[in-house]
């Protein structure tokens, strides 16, 4: 349950955070969640930052795509000498995926150091 | 990691991100901009329609409202490319791309194209009218620019990570000088010194006659010229010509062109004049011209603005339209230097040493350490050519002197062309207009039509500048400029039309010297014959002729070759191609074969003939194509004829013959290599690249358009119409246009490439021409209010 609302609320957050601010705060906003939403393992921490951004990335890009008939997509994806546009919306959705990942494992690995010393 | 750039791939996570990287770039609508902007600066409210292929009509209620948005809305459709033709103006393109356009900003710098720009500003600052535009302007263009956030970049920002410079009024003079360059740098000075030193001047004037035989000259030949011309002393020694091997780099290729004629009522069946230009430069996507209206209470003006200058270069007002052909002559000479030492700070002109200027240019490179180049400026001009700018390290210093270096006030022509009514007003709009010269074809409702060839031409002896001058003698300057009232002109000829394709501008009565290799003589004859032969013309008619692929080269050449060659061959697939040629009506038609067939072997045969021309050690150009199909049918034992490797002395039916040997195997090999039938289409290819010839994915291909260099369509691999417009200048005016682009430069909105299919169709649109923001509102896609915040 605390997964789902993790990842809920990154991609949430991450949305409102880019819209003002550059792209990274996507890694932001990941790195916070997992400070305040603790997570049971790194693993469990990359899963949230990952399907979060990842889920975010993948709507957004399939929707703008789908609204103008991928005019720009399939351009770019042929720079980027991809057959169709759906690959470059794969890799625009995991390019933010890992972002949010790495970004959530930093976050759980810092709650970790500094708030929850046992000894 | 992500957030920097790897090699040539933009930071991957900044692009990729689908709220601010390119994703934001794709357009589901016509436009996307905000309908209430309020820039500042603007003294009262503006407001602009936009009609269904994205052209803005702006009306505002005095002059520097309009160029303000008219800057702002040029930049919101067009500012990357703006910005990136001024970088390539200024010879700083390796900012943006790294070292791989080094050369080419060396040769802008030693140009003394920023010098001249800067020099150019200075005197439009003296003119009030001109400041007010551009410095109006220019705040809307950065009123924009400082709108942007990451998000709102254009792509090609995005895609090589840069970020746009604030625009200044030194942009504008040099996107105009950047247009000049394109037209008046065409010269074969170093070509012509070389083909004399090694042919001889009696042989050189055979292989390239001033005056070649059948051409048809811009103003009607035998036309009468009654002013008194300015006397000029050609200096009685003139030898010791230097020997230059190569060029450090390139001369502009000859297929830049364009065709405009005006037919009067008397030749029209509506009776009222008509006016028709098509403009050939390189074929680049966003296209070089932005269509706009322009209504103020002075004036009413629809036309293409070159994106990064407010004024209406061509078009058509209330009153009259005007169109521009590029009229080339030797605009460019070489002057031989001599310094006194290696510090070349002092040279050696009429017996005395003059001191240089040295200007020391620093070209910065993205990701490495800045260039520089240390540029000599004699009162020649700058030294383009020295041992640091050779191809070999050879010694020799060249200063340049160019037109485009004087500092000129070609806006206030623009402005009161747009503004006048009759000839009269025109002729002298355009008296301002000096670089880069062009036959400028007029038409008025009154009936009147005309064409001036325009521009600041100096005056020169005879065989002036063909070759390379020497820079010691004073006798070897320009010795003034032919004053502008003679200028070639002529208005209501009896013939009924005017018209222009870049041919020589008037017959040996014209008393002074007008020379260049670079004239045209196929389209403009072609026009000529046409125009004519037809009487009751109608916009069709006209529409027909910008599209006529019809080639008299090939009616010239192709029938004389076909006599010569061998037709016994017992192989199906050569009668097959000799059957095409030979039933093949001379039009280069993008779905038919012949055109093929045609170009490989006259190619091949001109080649041939030319074969002493062909060597890299020494920069030659050879005779060109129209006069070599004179001299092969004509002069039948020129030495050029024979091949120089083979021992026997080769005649005209030996190289047909040879040459088409070598055609078939040419024919099969392309059929081999391509999956595609041999069709002029296909063999062609003319394509319309973007700017960044690494983003094919942003340019079009193998488009299915005929012609070539030598018909009135003039569609070639990289060159072509730029734009087409008709005007019938009946009540009301009306006029049909399209070109090969659209108005947006994003490669994510329709309207990108919105008229490149008319246009490869030869089709039109009608253009809306409005005299209120608030009549045809069917035709209106987008409003947009310009609030002034005064």
């Amino acid at each position: 349950m605390k997964t789902i609302l993790r990842i809920i609320s990154i991609a949430v957050l991450a949305l409102i955070a880019e819209s003002f601010l550059p792209w990274w705060s996507i890694a932001i906003v990941s790195f916070a969640i997992l400070v305040v939403i603790p997570a049971s393992s790194s693993w469990n921490a990359l899963l949230s930052g990952f399907a979060g951004i990842f889920l975010l990335w993948l709507a957004l890009s399939w929707k703008i795509d789908f609204e103008t008939a991928s005019i720009l997509t399939e351009k770019v994806a042929n720079i980027f000498q991809l057959d169709k546009p759906v690959y470059l919306i794969v890799i625009t959705a995991l390019t933010g995926g890992l972002t949010g990942a790495f970004a959530a494992w930093c976050g759980h690995s810092f709650r970790k150091a500094f708030f929850e010393t046992t000894t | 990691m992500l957030n920097t750039k790897l090699g040539s791939l933009p930071p991957l996570g900044k692009f990729l991100d689908p709220v601010n990287g390119f994703w934001q770039n794709a357009e589901s609508s016509d436009i996307q901009a905000s309908q209430h902007v309020k820039p500042k600066g603007l003294k009262q409210n503006v407001e602009v329609r936009y009609d269904q292929h994205l052209i803005p009509h702006i009306f505002a209620r005095n002059t520097s409202d309009l160029n303000l948005v008219s800057g702002y809305i040029t930049a919101y459709h067009r500012l990357w490319q703006m910005e990136f033709q001024t970088h390539d103006a200024a010879g700083r393109l390796s900012e943006i791309v790294g070292e791989v356009t080094l050369n080419r900003d060396r040769a802008k710098r030693r140009q003394g194209m920023v010098t001249a720009a800067k020099f150019t500003l200075e005197e439009w600052e003296k003119d009030p009218e001109i400041m007010e535009a551009i410095n109006a302007y220019t705040i809307g263009v950065n009123d924009y620019i400082h709108s942007l956030r990451y998000r709102d970049l254009p792509i090609e920002y995005k895609l090589l990570n840069y970020q746009p410079e604030p625009w200044t009024k030194l942009k504008c003079s040099l996107l105009l000088k950047y247009m000049a360059a394109m037209l008046t740098l065409s010269e074969s000075d170093i070509e012509n010194t070389n083909a004399v030193k090694l042919f001889g001047i009696e042989q050189f004037n055979t292989l390239f006659p001033e005056f070649p035989d059948g051409i048809d000259p811009v103003m009607p030949s035998g036309t009468q010229w009654d002013f008194k011309s300015v006397e000029v002393k050609k200096p009685v020694d003139f030898d010791s010509l230097p020997w230059v091997k190569t060029r450090a780099y390139p001369h502009p290729p000859k297929m830049l062109g364009s065709n405009n004629w005006a037919v009067s009522g008397q030749k029209t069946k509506s009776g009222n004049p008509m006016l028709a230009n098509d403009m050939h430069l390189g074929l680049n996507l966003p296209c070089i011209w932005f269509q706009m209206q322009y209504n103020t209470p002075d004036i009413n003006v629809f036309g293409h603005t070159i994106p990064g200058v407010p004024m209406i270069v061509t078009g058509f007002n209330d009153s009259i339209a005007w169109g521009f052909t590029n009229a080339y002559r030797d605009l460019v000479d070489w002057y031989k230097i001599k310094f006194r030492d290696d510090s070349r700070n002092e040279y050696l002109f009429d017996g005395k040493w003059l001191a240089t200027n040295k200007i020391v240019e620093e070209i910065k490179i993205r990701d490495k350490a800045s260039f520089y180049d240390t540029i000599v400026y004699t009162h020649h001009g700058p030294i383009v050519y020295d041992q640091n700018f050779s191809k070999d390290g050879e010694k020799l210093n060249l200063a340049m002197k160019w037109v485009a270096q004087n500092a000129t006030s070609e806006p206030i022509a623009f402005i009161n062309m747009s503004k006048a009514h009759n000839y009269k007003e025109f002729s002298q709009a355009i008296k301002d207009f000096e670089c880069p010269p062009q036959n400028m074809a007029f038409a008025c409702v009154d009936g009147d039509i005309a064409l001036n060839i325009q521009g600041k031409y100096p005056v020169k002896w005879p065989g002036q500048g063909k070759f390379i001058l020497d820079g010691l003698r004073k006798d070897h300057e320009w010795q003034g400029y032919i004053p502008v009232e003679q200028n070639p002109h002529i208005l209501n000829p009896e013939r009924g039309f005017v018209s222009s394709a870049n041919q020589i501008p008037a017959d040996q009565l014209y008393p002074y010297y007008a020379y260049t290799n670079f004239f045209e003589n196929n389209r403009n004859r072609r026009i000529n014959h046409v125009l004519r032969a037809k009487n009751d013309i109608t916009k069709q008619d006209m529409m027909d002729l910008q599209n006529d692929v019809y080639s008299l080269r090939a009616e010239d050449i192709l029938p004389f070759m076909l006599e010569k060659v061998d037709h016994t061959s017992s192989d199906q697939s050569v009668q097959d191609i000799l059957t095409t040629l030979q039933n093949w009506n001379y039009e280069f038609q993008y779905s038919e074969k012949a055109p093929s067939y045609f170009t490989i072997w006259w190619e091949t045969l001109y080649n041939s003939i030319w074969d002493e021309f062909n060597t890299d050690s020494i920069a030659l150009d050879k005779p060109n194509r129209y006069n070599t199909i004179r001299l092969l049918k004509t002069s039948k034992d020129s030495p050029f004829i024979d091949i120089r490797e083979t021992p026997e002395k080769e005649t005209a039916t030996d190289l047909v013959n040879a040459s088409f040997i070598k055609t078939l195997d040419q024919i099969k090999a392309w059929e081999n290599s391509h999956s595609e039938e041999i069709t002029w289409q296909f063999y062609k290819n003319t394509s319309i690249n973007h700017f960044m010839p690494s983003l094919s994915s942003f340019s079009y291909e193998n488009l299915a358009i005929g012609g070539n260099g030598t018909t009135p369509n003039a569609a070639t691999g990289r060159w072509g119409p730029s734009q087409r417009l008709i005007v019938d200048l009946g009540t009301p005016i009306r006029a049909w246009s399209t070109y090969p682009g659209g108005q947006s430069g994003n490669p994510g909105n329709k309207h990108y490439d919105h008229f490149i299919p008319s246009w490869t169709k030869g089709e039109y649109f009608p253009v809306l021409f409005m005299h209120h923001p608030d009549e045809a509102k069917d035709k209106i896609i987008f409003r947009q209010h310009f609030e002034s915040t005064l």
